[in-house]
């Protein structure tokens, strides 16, 4: 369960939200609903513990029961699923699920599994740079479960994709979360990712109905 | 059509300016190279100076890099992370030579960390802080100070390729930042830093006013070796002088091989998927620590600049006294300024005509800083005489212009990239082109990046030694041949005048700069 509590953030010169307070239960996938510049990339790298220079801000963060506020990013365990796939471009494609797992003994069967059941099959070797934008979003989505999160944020993880694409990309996201039963943020200004989410509420914690 | 002609000039200009490049190998035609490299290589002098040499070399290109990969890394994503980028051109700013008196002030025998030390009841080997024999005082100083270039040079990398974002990435996976400098930054910064390395490095292996301040007397360095043998009235040493800077290029070229062999290296194996719990804890200390050392090594040339009488082991001077500034003439900071501004101002106008004439790349503009300084000034030395030009300040000014041109480039280059496409063609759309195009639209809105290109362009002038004592023939002086010639005096208050002055000349003209966006245009946020 991720509890957001009374979270404000401003900069030097004005607020830009808050308070705002939700509860994401395991397995729910919540919607966060703002216009561009609103401040929703902001609220999530500050649950990230990566607030941006220049912003201050207020609020506690509470996963499973513990306070994790004052923890640093990596200490979180709290995935992150950006716009852009992001994958590190000196690493292939095993290389960069590799990076984001666990030490243990069958990681290579893992990935092959993972990259399987992603419609990846036999895509271990490949550069990133090689691969379509559906193929890195898959191969970045793969890579931030594959590091077992507690909690998954997403910021607009399906805008660059085009719209066959990203129906069917958002559908087996969703469908991820869901089996591993971890609660997922998803910050979007498109109706249609909305409308998937559990529920979906507004920057001025308003719960609204897409 | 009267930009295209002013552009065609002005790459015709830029490609005469660095004919000393294409020129380099001609004062070597006529040597019997073998015969004075054996003498050389048997020469007493020769492996000490090699060693000393390789040392600063190298291991101020280590020193560099690692700091600033430290510190950039651990600043990464966090609120000091701007800040720190906002105070990397004022250190940028701060020329070499400042910085290698203010080291030796704070560091020499009798020095203040010896005072100090001495103060707490301690004693320590002075000897060895400068002017060791193994040039490792030369190594640190100048990998303290090429650092700053290399975390600006990071800063660019950083804000072109995602890799801010790759980082963020990195640590929701659970790595700590020491961890994701090793697998993350550097595999990627490694290839792309390798030109700024290579030119780290030769600045490094033909420093003449650092080596010379900071450097071992006895020998000393290669290239003040070199320069030294280049100064003999006799013939015989003044062609050992010529084949040593060949042997210093061939150095350069073995290390610049060695560089881009290393950038190859980062390709790391399978991630393993270890956390390893490293901590970064004491790279805010160092980043501290040596921001505080400059503080007090400008502190130290304002006390040495006032005082009268400051015996051993004395904290604080016993006397005070202005009349080291009664030393100072005018006509060094007069052609100091002509120069500086004038080279500044020149190499911007070039540069930017240049990059109007729309080439993919321009890059070849950054040869002069992959090569070392000694053998250029001896090509355009060699240039000029078969011009005939008189040594003189317009020669000089051209001299300044050899490097004055790539720093400048490096600075306008990414920024004239970076103006907005759509902007450009909107204004195409109301009927804007050519000349009005680039007068009205691109000048403006490269405001910001042509007054830091001028900052640097004018400290980079400011700081240049060889081809203002070889190309003007020694009768041009400047603030930093000043500094140079009070060093050798010995007389540390005549010095910390002298060297003040350069500091605040240099200084200046950043605060100018930083400044003058927001002066032009006061009611523009985004132009600041």
């Amino acid at each position: 369960m991720l509890e957001l509590q009374r979270a404000s953030i401003a900069t030097s010169e004005r607020k830009l939200f808050g308070p705002l307070s939700f509860v994401i239960e395991s397995g729910e996938i919540l919607g966060l609903q703002a216009p561009s510049g609103s401040g929703k990339s902001v609220l999530l790298r500050w649950m990230l513990g990566a607030l941006p220079d220049g912003l201050s801000a207020e609020g506690e963060l509470n996963l499973n029961g513990e306070r994790i506020t004052q923890l640093a990013t990596e200490q979180r365990s709290i995935g992150l699923l950006l716009q852009q796939a992001t994958l590190f471009p000196h690493l292939s494609v095993s290389g960069n699920l590799l990076f984001a797992m666990p030490p243990e003994s069958d990681r290579s069967q893992r990935i092959a599994q993972m990259l399987k059941q992603a419609g990846l099959d036999g895509f271990e070797a490949r550069d990133p740079a090689t691969l379509s934008g559906g193929q890195q979003a898959r191969v970045a989505m793969l890579r931030a479960l594959a590091a077992q999160p507690k909690a998954l944020l997403l910021d607009e993880p399906f805008s660059s994709l085009d719209s066959r694409l990203r129906g069917e990309f958002r559908a087996w996201v969703f469908e991820q979360i869901e089996q591993r039963q971890i609660p997922a943020l998803v910050v979007s200004h498109d109706i249609e990712d909305l409308q998937q989410c559990s529920r979906v509420v507004t920057l001025d914690g308003e719960q609204v109905d897409v | 059509m009267i930009l295209r002609i002013a552009s065609i000039t002005a790459l015709l200009f830029c490609l005469a300016l660095y004919l000393p490049i294409v020129s380099v190998a001609t004062p070597y035609i006529e040597l019997d190279f073998f015969r004075l490299a054996t003498e050389i290589f048997s020469a007493s002098e020769f492996t000490p100076a090699l060693i000393s040499t390789l040392v600063s070399t190298v291991g101020s290109l280590i020193i560099a890099l690692l700091l600033s990969l430290l510190f950039m890394g651990s600043l990464l994503l966090t609120p000091s992370y701007q800040r720190f980028v906002r105070q990397l051109p004022l250190l940028l700013a701060i020329p070499h030579l400042a910085f290698a008196v203010g080291f030796y002030l704070l560091l020499s025998p009798k020095g203040w960390l010896e005072r100090l030390v001495s103060a707490l009841g301690l004693s320590l080997e002075s000897s060895v802080w400068v002017q060791d024999s193994y040039g490792l005082s030369l190594a640190l100083a100048l990998g303290i100070k090429e650092s700053w270039f290399l975390c600006w040079m990071i800063w660019a990398q950083l804000q072109q390729h995602g890799v801010e974002d790759q980082f963020l990435l990195a640590r929701t996976l659970g790595y700590k930042r020491a961890q994701i400098i090793w697998a993350i930054l550097l595999p990627q910064l490694l290839p792309r830093l390798r030109w700024p390395l290579v030119a780290v490095t030769a600045y490094s292996l033909s420093s003449i006013e650092m080596a010379w301040v900071l450097g071992p007397t006895h020998p000393p360095t290669l290239a003040v070796l070199a320069w030294n043998w280049l100064l003999d009235p006799a013939i015989e040493q003044r062609q050992l002088g010529l084949a040593l800077t060949l042997i210093l290029m061939l150095l350069m070229l073995a290390l610049s091989v060695f560089i881009c062999w290393l950038a190859e290296l980062t390709k790391l194996g399978s991630p393993s998927g270890r956390r390893l719990n490293l901590s970064l804890g004491f790279s805010p200390w160092l980043l501290r620590t040596l921001l505080w050392g400059h503080l007090l090594m400008a502190g130290l040339l304002l006390l040495w600049a006032f005082t009268h009488s400051w015996f051993y082991p004395d904290l604080l001077p016993g006397r005070w006294s202005m009349r080291a500034w009664g030393t100072l003439e005018l006509m060094p900071l007069i052609n100091t300024l002509s120069l500086a501004i004038v080279a500044a101002l020149l190499a911007i106008l070039l540069v930017l005509l240049v990059l109007e004439l729309g080439f993919r790349s321009s890059n070849w503009m950054l040869l002069p800083l992959l090569l070392p300084v000694l053998p250029l000034v001896v090509g355009q030395y060699h240039l000029t005489l078969w011009l005939g030009l008189t040594p003189g300040w317009s020669a000089v000014l051209i001299a300044h212009l050899l490097w004055v041109l790539p720093y400048v480039y490096l600075v306008l280059q990414p920024a004239y990239r970076r103006l907005s496409k759509e902007q450009l063609l909107t204004a195409r759309t109301f009927g804007v082109r050519g000349t009005a195009l680039f007068l009205r639209l691109k000048l403006p809105l490269l405001t910001r990046p042509i007054c830091a290109a001028f900052a640097l362009g004018f400290s980079v002038s400011l700081a240049q030694y060889l081809p203002t004592i070889f190309i003007g023939a020694g009768r041009i002086e400047t603030l930093t041949t000043e500094t140079l010639t009070q060093f050798a005096g010995g007389d540390k208050r005549l010095l910390a005048v002298q060297t003040l002055l350069l500091l605040l000349v240099a200084l200046s003209a950043y605060i100018l700069a930083q400044r003058l966006p927001q002066l032009i245009y006061p009611n523009r946020k985004a132009m600041h």
